[in-house]
Order: structure tokens, then sequence, then C-alpha cells
């Protein structure tokens, strides 16, 4: 199983502790919204993606299991 | 170890309590989940109190955790309305006010933290102290152009105010015990940087100050500090830090000390109790810790499901001291422990500017990072400290 990752950079606000979580799926483009570096990845990285998910104030990033 | 079929129960309701739950259901953990919040809505965010929704840009459906919809799907059962008054840990059952008992499976004890009010202005009514929406919306009608506020303690929570109370056309004076706002946390130096950039945009202060006299009737009307001055106020805020909500457990056997005291991973020496967020100091070793951010919450939310439900979470506890703040319209972020005599090099911008970043060095290492409207110079600066590496000080 894989993990797709969907974010709403509109909504962002450049915390930036997803990128802490995880900076090989996520970073903040030139704006300092956040972007994808990769829609999915495997299973053994959920607690990571749970942590950028949970560590976002303003709740852009959600997530589905494959 | 497989995943608990009990019922698990958390007293609170805000985002440590949410947040727990929403982790919970993230595991798949079967079993019934119930919230006992002593609040009448459901759990929302406490940092825009003091920004957007005392300014009115935010209501309370922007600042909520979780929408109706969104409790529903999980399965949480959020009973409101409902302040927790003991405990009996032999019995699993927590006591609510009412004179109900809930029995649990697990509990997770996540009833936060409350302001603490200075004894000599609790008679009056136009003091306010800020941490529920209730206490946001009493303060937002009081915040009528032209009035005189005054906020007593310089912290974050007070800055916040100011800024928003000065946006909103109030004239402010804050006042401070210590020499400079935020020289706690930040030191002396940044405090004073911030402390001139708040007067830039309108905001006084009177360091070095304490109250020394209350003059009123039920209002306060004039407020004496013992540097002398004497100030005619129409509004009284405090903002001098919190005391964790947990007189409630007094007598449970559980170990309080300025919180309930859990281990990094929110277990208690009862193996069926547990702790998130403001109501909790961590024991490390010798060292107890109380709570302080919002991500620190979030962290040990997920911890504490995971502990639940028998899948520990793997990697190091993050304890990496961030934080962020928004004032006159800028985020402010920090991260890392200010050293002492504190050697301060400036990545971005200076001291006089509206944005600058800046690192605070030892002799060898960077121990801080601190930035003012610039979010992008901090998160390059500050990703390694927060990860927990070791960054030299820049050569002077």
């Amino acid at each position: 199983m894989t993990i797709l990752i969907k974010i709403e950079p509109t909504r962002c606000e450049g915390f930036g502790n997803c990128v802490n979580a995880a900076p090989d799926i996520f970073e903040l483009d030139a704006d300092g919204r956040v972007r994808l570096k990769k829609e999915t990845v495997a299973d053994d990285r959920m607690d990571v993606v749970r942590r950028a998910v949970y560590d976002c104030p303003v709740n852009v990033i959600s997530y589905v299991q494959e | 170890m497989g995943i608990p079929t009990d019922n698990v129960v958390i007293a609170g309701g805000g985002l440590a309590a949410i947040r727990t739950a929403q982790a919970l259901r993230d595991l798949k953990y079967p079993g019934r989940i119930t919230l006992l919040s002593d609040e009448a809505c459901l759990p929302y965010d406490r940092p825009p109190l003091s920004k957007a929704y005392l300014q009115g840009k935010a209501d309370e459906e922007k600042i909520r955790l979780a929408s109706p919809d969104r409790v529903t799907e999980l399965d949480i059962e959020a009973r409101l309305n409902k302040p927790v008054a003991g405990v009996d840990v032999n019995e699993r059952q927590v006591r609510l006010a009412d004179g109900t008992r809930v029995d649990y499976g697990r509990l997770v004890v996540a009833t936060g933290a409350r302001p603490i009010m200075l004894e000599q202005l609790k008679p009056f009514r136009n003091v306010h102290v800020l941490r529920s929406m209730t206490d946001a919306d009493a303060l937002r009608a009081a915040l009528v152009p032209g009035r005189r506020v005054l906020i007593v303690g310089a912290g974050f929570i007070g800055l916040e105010i100011a800024a928003t109370a000065t946006g909103l056309g109030c004239r402010v004076t804050l006042i401070e015990a210590a020499r400079t706002p935020l020289a706690a946390i930040l030191g002396t130096q940044l405090g004073g940087c911030i402390q001139r950039w708040h007067e830039r945009k309108g905001v006084e202060f009177r360091c070095d100050a304490r109250l020394a006299r209350v003059i009123g009737d039920s209002s306060v009307e004039t407020l004496e500090l013992t540097d002398g001055t004497s100030l005619q106020v129409d509004v009284v805020v405090v903002g001098i830090g919190q005391t964790p909500n947990v007189e409630w457990l007094a007598g449970s056997g559980l170990e309080l000390n300025r919180g309930l005291v859990c281990d990094p991973l929110g277990r208690t020496a009862d193996p069926l109790v547990f702790g998130v967020g403001d109501a909790v100091c961590c024991r490390v070793g010798s060292e107890y810790r109380p709570t302080r951010h919002w991500t620190a919450t979030t962290e040990q939310a997920r911890r504490v499901a995971g502990t639940i439900c028998g899948q520990p979470e793997a990697g190091p506890i993050v304890e990496d001291n961030y934080f962020w703040s928004d004032q006159h319209g800028s985020r402010l972020q920090f991260v890392g422990c200010v050293p002492p005599e504190p050697r301060l090099v400036w990545v971005s911008g200076s001291p006089s500017e509206d944005r600058f970043a800046v690192l605070c060095c030892t002799a060898e290492y960077v121990t801080a990072v601190f930035s003012l409207g610039s979010v992008r110079d901090f998160l390059a600066h500050s990703m390694p400290l927060r990860r927990g590496e070791r960054v030299a000080a820049p050569v002077p």
C-alpha cells in the first residue's frame, strides 16, 4: 500500500512544520507556500506523514491510504 | 500487543483533546471515544483568539479544529458543558461537576491551563484575561477605538493583544516587570528590538515596573506603578502566564508537579492514565518541563495515541522549542534557546527594520533563530536546529 498526500497551497501560511517533519516530501516555493516533492510515499513513512498533518497549524495537508 | 477495545475518555475539549482523538482513529482504534469538554462549543484553535478572531476577521467556524461533520465521521462523542471534577483510578471513573460518573478504559487528561489573575485586580469589571472564546468575545467588545488599554505582562499574549488593540484604534500601554518584553525567552537585546518595533507601531511600554496601587470603584480607573507613574485606563488585560487545570486530580494518587507528571510518551505511573497538552508536566530524568507550545501538544497527542494503540511511534521525541506569533501583520518565529549574553548575527535585515532574521550564538554554536516577517529566512536557518543538529556559529 502507498500513501497519497494532498495539499491546499492557497491556504498555506509558510510555517514550515511539514518541511521540518519530512524534507524529502514537502518544500516551500518562492512565495513560502507548500509544494510536494512527491505525491505518493510508501506505507512505512506513515509516522512522518502524520506528523506533517498534525503539526500544520492551518490544516492544509491530508492523506489517503491507497 | 493488539489494540485495546475498551473505551477512551478524554478529559478536555481543546487542541490536545481533538488531536488525540484524531490520532486514535488514524491508528484504527475501534473503541468508543468520549470527549468531556467544559466549553459550550466543539474544539477550536486558540492562537487566533488574540489575533484574527479578536480583530473580527475570523469567526467560530473559521477557527474550529474539527467541524460537526468531521466529529461524526470520526465517531467521537463530544459531551459539551461537562467540566470534570475528579477521578477515581481504582473504579476507573471520572466524576463530572454535575455529579454523574463516566467509566473509562483509558483516560487521557487534556484539561489545559487557565490564565493567572492578579489578586488586586480580581474585583474589577473592566479587567480581562484571554484563553477561551468567551474571554475573546468579552475583550473584543471592550476594544472600542480611542479607549485606553493597559496590558499587564509583555509576553507573547500581551504583545499580540497590544498589536490587535492598536490596530483597532485603541491607545495601548504595556507594563512589564522585566527590563524588556520577552526578556526571559529572547534576552534583553532582542527583547529591546521587539519593544522598539512595537513603539514604531504606536504601542507604549513601561518596563521595570509593576502595579503598586489600583484605584477605582467597580471598574479600574487609575493604576499607579512602582516607577511612580500613574495611568488612567478604560480596559485592563492581564497576560502574565498560565497555570495547569489539574486541581481535579488532587487526591487521585496521580503525581502532580506544575501539571500532571508524564513521561515523554505521555504515560503516568497509572498504566490506564495519560496526559497531553498544557495540563502536563513532562519528566525527563530528574527535570520537570511544563508543556508550552502548540507543536509540543500535537506531538504529545500522536505519541499518546500510539502508546494506547500499542504502536509507539518510532524516532526521537522532538523538543525543538518552536513557536510563532503574529503581530502588526507580521509573523514572528522562534526556535531554540537563547544563551546568556548571546552574540547576535543578522542574516537578513537589521534591528531597526520591520523584517529581519537573526541567529543567537554562543562562542561556538548557533543555539536559537528568531525572525520577524521573514518566513523563508527562518526556515532556511532553523531547520538544522529543529532536527537537533549542532550548528557552528558563523565566524565573526
